[in-house]
């Protein structure tokens, strides 16, 4: 007798739906220093990814990445992705298009998903989070202790493990921070929420060649259980 | 103790590292004591025959397993599914085991990491291979414990007689052994004969489980190594200005003096590149540079191709003749004609080559590559400089996923590195831009094919017949190497993949084999580069025959599965359409269905086909949707039957299925490469689009685990299914087949007339 394993079908879906509008409420700046993890929990909505914005401005020739500030020597036109990748040494970002046509470059720019391939540094004047920094930021979103924080991934990136999404995975970094920024928005996406976003959200779509969306999907929906 | 005497296992004071025992096959006996302490401590060593000289395991004295292969991880799980069998074989736990991929100076050459051979070939090497080490660890356990290896046992990785026991790490404490394996390789590639008996398959318990994959976790942090990451000490950034049409030679060059500051022009025949510090200053410089272009206008159009394809000269094979095919087709009652044509496609590698070269003046050279076979590469590099493979040091590392674009061209960006490093002195990384790759990268072939079938009054089948025009899926061509006029490979020839699938009486397959297009007009040596794209040539042999069969079964009225499982023999193929059928609820009816209109609004439909590819069998049955005022197409839900043989990761052949599935439907539904007589002009996303999450379909797969059968691949045979099953639906929605590809919605519409 042969062993079946049979994967259950997914859930049906319904017809796409657009994503809400944002919440306009949990979208207001909360005022906060910097540095300290301490000042950041409080105050942030249950299920809203929101960082606590500095009210420190980024020096002049400046970008703040993962909360650090680092002088910059590429000329002026010269897009975020490179001086990520370049000077600053990140893997996260990846160099995939150079048109804001796939999403492997996309970093949060404050909270929102964006294209660093075509988007020049010096146009940054907000806190930049990258792939490698999603688990502090998530670690001061929920108040963690610095031995606390040291163990604990973002749930986005959890999740990714848990549903052994990437293949490649070069264009996961891209997909990671998407679901960062539609559960910012969207804490419950629904299944048709989430294809919505990864499709509709301009520039482009966020385009994966190894065929990982199903999995992207199931994941965002993990993260988006251990978020709440 | 005895083992000190035995010829294989040879000892030696181990100074630093605790101790090991190196497993080695093929090494000369001079080099043995050498490279085991080289590599029992972590280093290098060199190897003067990169075929031969092979160092396969080492069982360190902390317990630890390292196992080196070039194989590589593509995503797919590789790096996983070999550390599960090694673990087995040997009987320790899997996460003891750390596989060593695709590092010339340190793995053994099992080949490339291309046609489902990892697990089916270098997975059956790793089975013996291990289970020759553990033969030498209980010889050294037998020894010890004073108890013949008959009466020993093993669980993770410690020794039992019953009464006392020892572990791996303690057998090779303080010591470095070394163990030459009496293994012979049969056939270079084709599997491993050797001494010790391999574990029967019904005691396993680490091959067949969900273990995650090894590589997911540094994917997902940003800590895992792709060849992007690298960066070398006085590397400079190129970027290279490929030629206008695929012909075409430099005429002039403009000067980039003054328009871009820190940047080099560097020149190589007709290789052509802007070199600079920083790498935005080189694609500036390379945006800004003029190169004035010879004119070259031999490429048909992706608009012409299939007829030109029908007016080449080509090299025939008789793939199937059985019965008298062309007697039955002249004097049946009913007959069928009916042409196939797919599109030329691209890989599609989402991030663009990148590859870097350091040729030194001391002669070595380093290569950092995302490549599916370093050995490969390394000999490439070496006759493309004249110099020995051993100079050559190839080091892999995790890329953008390739589907075959990185295994017979095995890396263009490193080719072109390569020139342009031993220009200038230094290292040099190449990063193609997105155009480079939608325009250079070696395609995925477009095909025609002639169908004929004859049907008796009872709607049996009395012949058939399949010809297929196919240019070749095997150009291993490296561009730097022809641009810069050391041209080192050939472009081949097409031909067929896959076997004969159904027992009709009288049948008759034919290829019609081309040479690559325009390949003889160029000053290259190749035209329009077509090689393996996953599943190569059988997932357009396939469209043809299995959509062309659901022809038939309407025909002669049947129901499509029926029909299919009426002519097969085979109760593995039998049993995967069932299971597929099973998980689907299929109910038997022909097509079209009932209500069937291109009239209505949306309406729905299924198909089925069947595959074997390369010793594995896959079905699928499908659902989709169809709008014929817009001509929009949508998968809905794919159930996938497979069985490969001994499942080794459940979990990784599930990943690779609905892979396998979600890329195909992009290519069925969105993918085809455009050109003009001079070159591609898909230059981007927007002009070769490709699935988006909006319209993945939900997969659902069926495993069918056959223990006493070896493992045959998994990353291919779903992408045979999905094409001709979504032209099914589409008859069984609408009644109307379509038979080119791709489905994209003007296609659709304008097929439906609605």
């Amino acid at each position: 007798m042969d062993d079946q394993t049979e994967r259950p079908a997914a859930e049906p879906s319904n017809a796409p739906d657009p994503i809400p509008p944002v919440d306009r409420a949990r979208r207001a700046k909360i005022a906060g220093g910097i540095g300290a993890a301490a000042v950041v929990a409080a105050g942030v909505a249950v299920g809203a990814t929101r960082l606590v914005r500095s009210q420190q401005a980024i020096p002049e020739g400046s970008v703040r990445v993962n909360g650090v500030d680092h002088r910059v020597q590429s000329s002026a036109d010269t897009p975020l992705l490179y001086v990520l990748r370049d000077e600053l040494g990140l893997r996260g970002p990846k160099f995939g298009c150079g048109l804001g046509q796939c999403g492997a470059c996309s970093v949060l720019v404050e909270n929102k998903e964006t294209r660093s391939c075509i988007t020049a540094w010096t146009a940054v004047k907000e806190d930049v989070t990258t792939l490698e920094g999603l688990s502090a930021r998530w670690a001061k979103q929920k108040g963690l202790s610095a031995a606390q924080a040291a163990k604990t991934l973002h749930p986005v990136q959890q999740a990714w493990i848990d549903q052994q999404v990437p293949q490649c995975g070069y264009c996961q970094n891209g997909m990671m921070i998407m679901a960062v920024h539609l559960l910012a928005r969207t804490p419950a996406p629904s299944e048709a929420q989430i294809r919505s976003a990864f499709t509709n959200t301009p520039p482009s779509p966020h385009l994966c060649r190894c065929g990982t969306y199903m999995s992207i999907i199931a994941a965002v929906q993990r993260a988006s259980r251990a978020m709440a | 103790m005895s083992t000190i005497k035995d010829k294989h296992i040879s000892r030696r004071t181990f100074m630093k590292a605790g101790g090991a025992l190196v497993v080695m096959a093929g090494v000369p006996l001079e080099l043995v004591e050498n490279a085991a302490r080289a590599i029992a401590a972590g280093n290098f060593y060199t190897t003067p025959d990169t075929g031969t000289l092979a160092s396969w395991l080492t069982i360190n004295a902390d317990g630890t397993v390292i196992a080196r292969s070039s194989h590589v991880e593509l995503g797919h799980g590789v790096q996983t599914g070999l550390a599960q069998i090694v673990a087995e074989e040997l009987d320790v736990p899997v996460h003891s085991v750390t596989m060593i991929l695709g590092n010339t100076d340190v793995t053994p050459d099992q080949g490339g990491t291309f046609g489902s051979q990892s697990i089916k070939v270098a997975g059956s090497q790793w089975r013996q291979i291990a289970a020759e080490g553990r033969a030498a660890l209980l010889k050294l356990a037998a020894s010890r414990l004073g108890s013949p290896v008959s009466q020993l046992t093993v669980k993770n990785g410690v020794v039992s007689n019953g009464a006392q026991k020892v572990s791996y790490g303690q057998l090779v404490q303080g010591q470095v052994l070394s163990w030459v394996a009496p293994i012979t390789f049969k056939g270079g590639q084709n599997g491993v004969l050797g001494t010790a008996k391999p574990k029967d398959t019904s005691a396993y318990s680490i091959v067949g489980q969900p273990v995650p994959r090894m590589d997911i976790p540094g994917k997902v942090t940003a800590t895992a190594t792709y060849v992007t990451d690298v960066k070398v000490p006085g590397m400079l950034h190129a970027r290279v200005i490929h030629p206008k049409g695929i012909g075409s030679t430099i005429v002039s060059i403009g000067s980039l003096s003054s328009s871009v500051q820190g940047t080099q022009v560097v020149r190589v025949g007709n290789l052509i590149a802007v070199l600079a510090e920083r790498e935005w200053d080189a694609i500036k410089g390379a945006q800004a540079l003029q190169v004035t272009w010879s004119n070259w206008n031999k490429l048909p159009t992706s608009t012409n191709v299939y007829d030109v394809l029908r007016t080449l000269k080509t090299t025939d094979r008789v793939i199937t003749n059985r019965g008298d095919a062309a007697g039955a087709l002249e004097s049946a009652e009913q007959k069928l004609g009916a042409t196939y044509q797919t599109p030329f496609e691209n890989h599609g590698m989402i991030g663009p080559s990148c590859a870097i070269a350091d040729v030194r003046s001391d002669g070595s050279v380093t290569i950092h590559s995302a490549t599916q076979y370093p050995q490969g590469l390394q000999k490439d590099v070496a006759a493309m400089l004249d110099i020995s493979p051993n100079q050559v040091r190839v080091l892999r590392y995790e890329g953008p996923g390739c589907y075959g674009r990185l295994s017979a061209n095995y890396d263009d960006a490193a080719s072109e590195a390569v020139f342009l490093s031993k220009s200038v002195g230094k290292p040099v990384r190449v990063q193609w831009m997105r155009a480079d790759e939608h325009q250079w990268e070696p395609h995925g072939p477009g095909t025609v094919h002639d169908m004929k079938a004859a049907l008796d009054a009872g709607g049996n089948v009395l012949a058939w017949w399949h010809e297929a025009w196919m240019p070749p899926v095997n150009d291993s061509t490296e561009l730097g190497a022809s641009l810069a006029g050391k041209p080192i490979k050939s472009t081949g020839l097409g031909g067929w993949t896959g076997p004969d699938l159904y027992t009709f009486t009288n049948s008759y397959e034919l290829a019609h084999g081309l040479p690559e297009l325009a390949a003889g007009d160029t000053p290259y040596g190749f035209g329009l580069r077509t090689t393996f794209l996953r599943s190569p040539g059988q997932y357009q042999i396939t469209f043809a025959q299995e959509a062309f069969v659901d022809e038939i079964a309407a025909k002669a009225g049947r129901d499509p599965l029926d029909f299919r499982l009426q002519h097969l023999t085979d109760p593995r193929a039998i049993a995967v359409l069932q299971a597929a059928a099973m998980a689907a609820g299929w109910d038997a009816r022909p097509s079209p269905k009932s209500g069937a209109s291109t009239k209505s609004g949306t309406v729905t439909g299924r198909g089925v086909a069947f595959v074997i590819r390369d010793g594995t069998y896959a079905a699928a049955v499908i659902s989709a949707s169809v709008d014929p005022p817009t001509g929009k197409v949508q998968v809905q839900n794919v159930w996938l039957a497979q069985d490969s043989g001994l499942i080794i990761n459940p979990m990784a052949i599930e990943h690779q299925i609905e892979s396998a599935v979600l890329q195909t439907v992009s290519r069925a539904l969105f993918e085809e490469v455009t050109f003009d007589s001079a070159n591609v002009t898909s230059l981007d996303w927007k002009s070769y689009p490709i699935l988006t999450m909006a319209d993945a379909p939900r997969v659902t797969s069926v495993l069918i685990n056959h223990p006493e059968i070896p493992p045959t691949g998994t990353g291919e045979p779903a992408c045979n299914v999905l094409a001709s099953a979504i032209s099914s639906a589409i008859f069984d929605a609408t009644g109307v087949r379509i038979r080119t590809l791709p489905l994209r919605p003007d296609r659709v519409k304008a097929a439906l007339g609605a």
